[in-house]
């Protein structure tokens, strides 16, 4: 028990100091001092400040893993170890931190494209609009559902709308973010929508800043059947593409053999029955 | 049973009478009839009555055991401890549980006590198949009652049901099995975790064929709910359909049937279809229209495609839904609201300018609608093409449904759903035994006989009476 309250000390100090690197790399033998106490799964017959105690130390590893620019995976594992400490079986005082540290689940749920994960979380909570700091999330998983994408955009772009600084830093962390999440959803919609557009707009619809930008994302989609020509961006093979599998579907409809098959089972059953 | 007056007590020493009797023949058929007539011998007995049996079977200690957990008072004398049949010994344990669930005034923890010492003390003296439906009810009394005494989230409940469950597999008992999978279900579903259910049902086959119908429509139930949180709506709608068609349509049931109707409005709302107007209740079932009224006000938003309606809706009727557990899943039908909206703008219209698709919708922006209608096009949800230059919608030519095969499609799938009833009909029949000719000279009397079972059936069911008040 000494080393663990001196490692916690340290930690704590390290925190408050903001040297978060110091701070992550004491995560892992704290972690392991807990788990030879069996705290790390929670049960009502701990005491319960050593499970508050617990709670909070794991809470800061959290958000310490991402000042520390930890990669989204370890701080998701941290995440889903503090979970169980919400369990209402523990009878624990809520937490501070309970709903930013949710919140920051579901953004990442939502990063990596998880949105049953997302809504399996989302049934546990009760008013998420009435939290900033799941209210976000919320608002943004609605956006990109709807296609109210340049809300979306403004929403993981504009710091000023983040509801604290470890969203931010968890957005930006991986390489596959929200933002080529968002681009590549606004690519696929606008495919489908358009048969052609200048190319200044399609600059403008899909948040691109130079020329040289649009032509690498539209080169990375020229077998999807995109080009640039003079200075509009066609995604006409799109329509042909539909044209193409309508005349399928209609040779595959005068397909008599199949009619011919299931009428001759039907009279079989009937002539069963009667 | 006639339905000449009985005393008090009667019919449940009548049935105790009667299972001893039919113990030797191991036959499910008895046990089902006294089953069915649990309530009736439930509402049927009395404090006094249900202490005397209760001393008759058993020994002292192990009677003042139960008399006290089931808050019964007994002052005569104890008998000897007789050998007991299995079937009595479950019956009268079962008996106390119901008794003592309908009663006022029993202390909820003392009732989930009870469930446990009536589940440890069958699992521990028999392993007979003829228990296995008592085995499963007073599983369902058990959970029921650590439900009402708010212990579901204890660690202890949920091992003891998965060793029952794997006891129950391995002796092939499916109604225990069938009946710990649902309440399993129950309650991850009812501590919200979906996650862990849904490996559950990954994980477990349910024994379709074996269980009995309301069962299986409660394990649909819960199957849908939780595809429903994952999004699959598609399989979601198909489940629910199956447990609404499997749930008996009797008054024991209405609670279960209007859980389940608001369910199955909400998950085909979220596919994106409108449920018919009868769905909501109509003449033959007036009791589906009050509770169903909340989201009847949904749909009419959804099929107007009207946002601000919608979000009034969903403000008024918010503690209606929540009680429900379908808050979550109601906010989700915004962006459904939007889609129809436009698919109703697209039908509408030939071409559109985007400005007024922002104005019909209410939308902040122009840019907004923009990216939703295209949204709306990738979706499928309308055949349309947007021209940014000149900022308007234009709806292309709807394709003729009936040139496809898919009216055809649609007659086979139905054809064939008719002809697998009949088939499935035909299978259940029960026949005549060979000897004809004494069945021939009972046939007035099993005529009668079946009368009786007709208007017993009307007044109970297979379906237990708490599935009155079935919801979250």
């Amino acid at each position: 028990m000494a080393s663990l309250q001196k490692l916690s000390r340290d930690f704590l100090s390290a925190f408050d100091e903001k040297k978060y690197d110091n701070a992550a790399e004491i995560i892992p033998k704290l972690k392991l001092e807990f788990a030879k106490e069996g705290i790390l799964s929670p049960t009502p017959k701990f005491d319960p400040d050593d499970l508050l105690a617990a709670r909070q130390l794991m809470e800061m590893a959290v958000l310490v893993s991402i000042f520390a620019n930890r990669t989204q995976d370890e701080v998701e594992r941290l995440i889903s170890e503090v979970q169980p400490f919400y369990s209402p079986n523990l009878g624990l005082p809520k937490s501070d931190n309970e709903n930013k540290i949710l919140g920051l689940y579901l953004l990442l749920a939502l990063t990596n494209n998880r949105i049953s994960e997302f809504h399996s979380a989302l049934e546990n909570i009760d008013n998420p609009e009435d939290d900033k700091y799941l209210n976000y999330p919320v608002l943004l998983e609605r956006w990109l559902m709807e296609g109210a994408y340049d809300k979306a955009w403004k929403a993981i772009t504009d710091t000023n709308q983040f509801p604290s600084k470890e969203f931010m830093i968890l957005m930006k962390s991986s390489s596959d973010n929200l933002e080529a999440t968002v681009r590549n959803e606004i690519a696929l919609c606008l495919e489908k929508a358009y048969t052609s557009l200048p190319v200044h707009s399609a600059k403008y619809l899909l948040y691109l800043k130079s020329d040289a930008d649009l032509q690498t994302f539209v080169a990375e989609r020229a077998e999807r059947g995109w080009q640039l020509q003079a200075q509009s961006l066609l995604f006409k093979t799109e329509v042909e593409k539909r044209i193409a599998e309508e005349d399928e579907e209609i040779s595959v409809e005068n397909n008599e053999e199949y009619l011919i098959n299931s009428v001759l089972n039907y009279a079989a059953k009937v002539d069963v029955i009667v | 049973m006639s339905t000449a007056v009985v005393s008090p007590g009667e019919s449940a020493q009548s049935a105790v009478t009667y299972l001893s009797k039919s113990g030797t023949s191991f036959d499910s058929r008895f046990t089902l009839k006294i089953l069915r007539n649990l309530p009736t011998i439930r509402k049927q007995v009395d404090a006094t009555n249900l202490a005397t049996l209760i001393a008759e079977h058993y020994d002292e200690t192990y009677a003042k055991t139960i008399l006290d957990l089931a808050n019964l008072n007994y002052s005569g004398e104890f008998g000897q401890s007789v050998p007991i049949s299995p079937e009595v010994d479950a019956f009268l344990h079962l008996l106390v549980q119901v008794w003592a669930i309908n009663e006022d005034g029993v202390d909820t923890e003392k009732l989930m006590r009870l469930g446990q010492l009536s589940v440890k003390h069958l699992a521990d003296s028999y392993n007979r198949r003829s228990l296995d439906h008592f085995n499963s009810k007073i599983w369902f009394y058990y959970v029921r009652a650590a439900e009402l005494s708010k212990n579901l989230f204890s660690r202890e409940l949920y091992s003891e049901m998965m060793t029952a469950y794997r006891t129950a597999c391995l002796r092939h008992d499916f109604e225990t099995q069938s009946m710990l999978i649902t309440l399993l279900l129950r309650v991850l579903i009812f501590t919200n975790q979906i996650g862990t259910a849904s490996d559950l049902v990954a994980k477990t086959t349910f024994p379709e064929g074996n269980a009995s119908n309301s069962l299986a429509a409660r394990y649909h139930y819960y199957l849908s709910r939780i595809n429903a949180v994952e999004l699959d709506y598609g399989t979601a709608y198909e489940q629910i359909t199956a447990a609404i068609r499997k749930s008996p349509h009797t008054p024991a049931a209405t609670g279960f049937l209007q859980t389940a109707n608001k369910l199955s409005v909400l998950i085909e709302l979220l596919t994106g279809d409108i449920p018919a107007r009868r769905a909501f209740g109509s003449r033959e079932q007036p009791e589906l229209i009050a509770p169903l009224q909340p989201y009847f006000a949904l749909a009419k938003a959804v099929r107007a495609g009207d946002v601000n309606q919608f979000q009034n809706a969903l403000k008024t009727h918010e503690a209606a839904l929540k009680k429900d557990g379908n808050l979550a899943l109601a906010r989700r039908l915004r962006q459904n609201v939007i889609k129809t909206g436009i698919r109703v703008i697209s039908l509408t219209y030939s071409k559109i300018p985007l400005k007024d698709i922002c104005l019909k919708l209410c939308l902040d922006s122009e840019e907004s609608a923009e990216y939703m209608v295209a949204k709306a096009i990738r979706d499928g949800v309308i055949d349309a093409t947007i021209n940014h230059q000149k900022g308007y919608m234009q709806s292309l030519d709807s394709s003729n449904v009936y040139a496809s095969t898919d009216p055809q499609e649609c007659f086979d799938e139905r054809i064939k759903f008719c002809m697998s009833l009949h088939d499935d009909n035909v299978k259940s029949l029960r026949y005549l035994s060979s000897d004809l000719k004494d069945d021939l000279r009972d046939l007035q009397e099993a005529r009668e006989r079946e009368k009786e079972l007709v208007s017993e059936m009307q007044d109970t069911s297979d379906l237990d009476d708490d599935d009155m008040d079935f919801d979250f």
